[in-house]
């Protein structure tokens, strides 16, 4: 046998020992999934970093990442609980884990969680909470935000609301009409699906929508001055005032931006996750855009519907799980992971870090000072909820908005629909 | 005389007031051709320029068909970051093993089907038209169930098999249509000249049938090649995904999109159905015209 020969079997009988050795070491630790609907470029990136520093300092418990598309979460866990191939940790939104928490599907989180509980407001903890208990902690979320052109504002010598909790519906609605001018609308804003919106601008009036959740008959649906006065205000700047581009009615929520950075609307109306595209056009054209306060009502309260990590009942590894969730709410990780998405972290320390991160931005400032004002909403609590929304509630405001219906047939398919689908 | 050598003759014996007419005939087709070709080639090229165009361009109001610079970023993304490679790879071997299999059992139940008696051929046909009124959402969790049972989750062979269950109907009463076009009177004269059941399958009904053999295996391969929702529930494992579910992941919620990686990500996943396509509709063609000219 010719020397090369000998040693090429001789390093492949090597290789095999070692991996023969290194094996039962392997498969004495634990892989754990975590399923995550991040997809956007910076999110990806600082999941696998995260995942990745925990995986060096936790060899015996490793995460492996499953991605999932965020407009199927719901299917795919549904099936995933059925069939008992739950990933061991998922994020998801608050509003949609409670009827998995019903359903026995997650594991408690009170214990595991404890030490994080005086860093995240009252309000978040909630939300994630069924039956004093904690099934999905909650990372980050979104309020709904008022971005303004900053340019345009200076070009018109109008003064951009600053201070909090001062910025009214009317104040909005005025400042909607002095950007009206020459065939320009005020405002855009993307109300292709009106109904998240409608349930969390609602609570500035105090919309409760659902009362007597904790009663044995459950849940019952209230509509009545206070649920109906956003889609009335909303209806008013359209068709009354005449401020608001019917064009915009048809998009999306970030549908607005083009026009926004092209200058024809002085305002857009929009999620705060927008902020990552006004980010991008800040850096190539140094687009100056900043965020308006929360716009108040009776209060500037939003409800909160945030991102939640959650723990699957049928997971073998519940402690290590909750652990890696510790892992992600540590401050920088928190923090990182929410600006990646335009988001605001949960936790007091996660917010701080973001703040410090983004201390040169007028407008992220504003939107992470927003997170304050974010409340326990009703309707995350109400187990029909979704299916309510998306069959029931998002078709009516779509029509109502578009001018089809009346408010008074508003409020009987909000009613009659809730009623239907108990 | 020949077809070819006729036509010659006609074309020499056309007069010049005659071939000047046929070419004013000939501008306005030719014109609707590249005018549909136009149309139904637009959203492909506005595609490819949309891959091209960097995050900022996309975000502008107007928007040109050629992109202010190449963009490659939503390519490299894509590829080295989205495991968008090994996801066309999954979907290939998923699509052409369905197509493979699906001729493969269709060929002779549809033969069975089209020539068996008319009573047992409704019956079947009944049967199979049933199979598909179910809607998926209802059917979904029991065959998760099964596949479980069968230990194919979370494997490419589970998502062929359920993808073949779910085109043999279809593909089946496709194909019956094509075998019922065959007239029976070749197979019968075939038979009188000594062939056996197995040589005329062969050598008479197998070549008439290779175009609905090749518009079957198309329609099953596009169907496997397009398929969401059974691979969303079905796979967990980012190595077995396919491309729709890829795909899908450059979309958020309340229509956040990330259209550059998206449209590159679309674009190449369009050229492997454009290329079987290409290979496969010489067949479709061809096949259309077996035996129709007595020698």
């Amino acid at each position: 046998m010719k020397k090369s020969k000998l040693f090429a079997v001789v390093a492949a009988v090597a290789v095999t020992a070692s991996l023969a050795v290194t094996i039962p070491a392997r498969a004495a630790g634990i892989e754990m999934t975590y399923l995550t609907p991040a997809y956007l470029k910076g999110t990806v990136a600082s999941t696998e970093r995260i995942v990745a520093d925990w995986n060096k300092a936790n060899p015996n418990a490793t995460v492996k990442i499953v991605y999932g598309d965020v407009n199927n979460m719901q299917d795919k866990l549904t099936t995933a609980f059925a069939g008992g191939v739950a990933p061991d940790i998922f994020q998801h939104e608050a509003a949609s884990i409670l009827t998995f928490s019903k359903q026995g599907y997650l594991a408690d989180l009170s214990k595991e969680m404890a030490p994080l509980k005086s860093s995240i407001p009252a309000g978040l903890w909630s939300v994630g909470s069924y039956k004093n208990r904690l099934y999905g902690a909650p990372t980050m979320t979104q309020t709904y935000t008022i971005f303004a052109n900053v340019d345009a504002f200076k070009k018109a010598g109008v003064k951009i609301p600053t201070g909090t909790n001062t910025f009214t519906w009317d104040d909005y609605r005025e400042l909607a009409k002095k950007f009206t001018t020459g065939g320009n609308y005020g405002v855009a804003w993307g109300l292709k699906s009106p109904a998240a919106m409608t349930m969390i601008m609602g609570m500035n009036y105090n919309a409760q929508f659902f009362r007597g959740l904790t009663t044995s008959a459950g849940p019952q649906i209230s509509v009545n001055a206070a649920e109906l006065e956003v889609p009335t205000r909303v209806w008013d700047m359209i068709y009354t005032d005449k401020t608001i581009d019917p064009a915009a009615l048809t998009m999306t929520g970030a549908g607005p931006v083009p026009g926004f950075l092209a200058g024809k609307y002085a305002m857009i109306f929009a999620a705060s996750y927008v902020a990552s595209d006004l980010d991008v056009a800040a850096k190539a054209a140094g687009f100056n855009w900043t965020a308006l306060p929360l716009l108040k009502g009776t209060s500037n309260k939003q409800g909160a519907n945030p991102q939640t990590l959650s723990v699957s009942a049928q997971s073998k590894y519940p402690k290590q799980a909750a652990a890696f969730i510790r892992f992600m709410l540590k401050d920088a990780n928190l923090a990182e992971l929410a600006l990646g998405e335009g988001l605001i972290p949960s936790t007091t320390g996660s917010l701080k870090s973001a703040m410090a991160t983004k201390k040169d931005s007028a407008g992220w400032t504003q939107i992470l000072d927003d997170g304050a004002a974010l409340t326990l909403a009703p309707f995350t609590l109400v187990p029909n909820y979704q299916k309510w929304k998306d069959t029931v509630l998002q078709p009516a405001m779509q029509q109502y908005l578009q001018g089809k219906i009346s408010l008074a047939e508003l409020k009987k398919r909000e009613v009659e629909g809730y009623k239907a689908i108990r | 005389m020949s077809t070819a050598s006729k036509k010659v003759t006609t074309n020499l014996s056309a007069t010049p007031i005659e071939k000047k007419k046929r070419k004013y005939y000939l501008i306005p087709t030719y014109m609707a051709v590249v005018f549909y070709i136009l149309f139904l080639g637009f959203p492909f090229i506005w595609m490819l320029s949309t891959s091209f165009k960097s995050p900022y361009e996309l975000l502008q109001l107007k928007h040109s068909i050629i992109p202010d610079g190449l963009y490659w970023q939503n390519y490299t993304d894509i590829i080295e970051k989205r495991g968008l490679i090994n996801s066309a790879k999954n979907s290939l071997v998923i699509a052409l093993l369905t197509a493979g299999l699906t001729t493969l059992f269709t060929v002779p139940a549809a033969y069975a089907i089209a020539r068996l008696r008319k009573i047992f051929s409704g019956i079947a046909t009944g049967w199979i038209l049933i199979s598909q009124v179910f809607p998926v959402s209802l059917v979904i969790i029991p065959l998760f169930m099964a596949v479980r049972r069968l230990g194919l989750l979370d494997s490419i062979w589970g998502l062929v098999l359920v993808y073949l269950v779910a085109s043999l109907p279809f593909s089946l009463w496709m194909l019956k249509g094509y075998v019922t076009s065959i007239p029976v009177d070749l197979e019968e004269a075939g038979a009188m000249d000594g062939a056996s059941s197995f040589q005329i399958l062969r050598r008479i009904v197998f070549p008439l049938l290779v175009p609905g053999i090749v518009a079957t295996a198309l329609f099953t391969f596009l169907n496997s090649w397009n398929e969401f929702f059974f691979a969303l529930v079905l796979i967990q494992n980012p190595d077995n995904e396919t491309l729709p579910l890829t795909l899908a992941r450059f979309m958020g919620s309340e229509g956040q999109v990330l259209l550059g990686p998206l449209a590159a990500g679309a674009f190449l996943a369009t050229i492997p159905s454009l290329v079987i396509f290409g290979v496969m509709q010489r067949k479709l063609a061809s096949g259309l015209l077996a035996g129709a000219v007595k020698g």
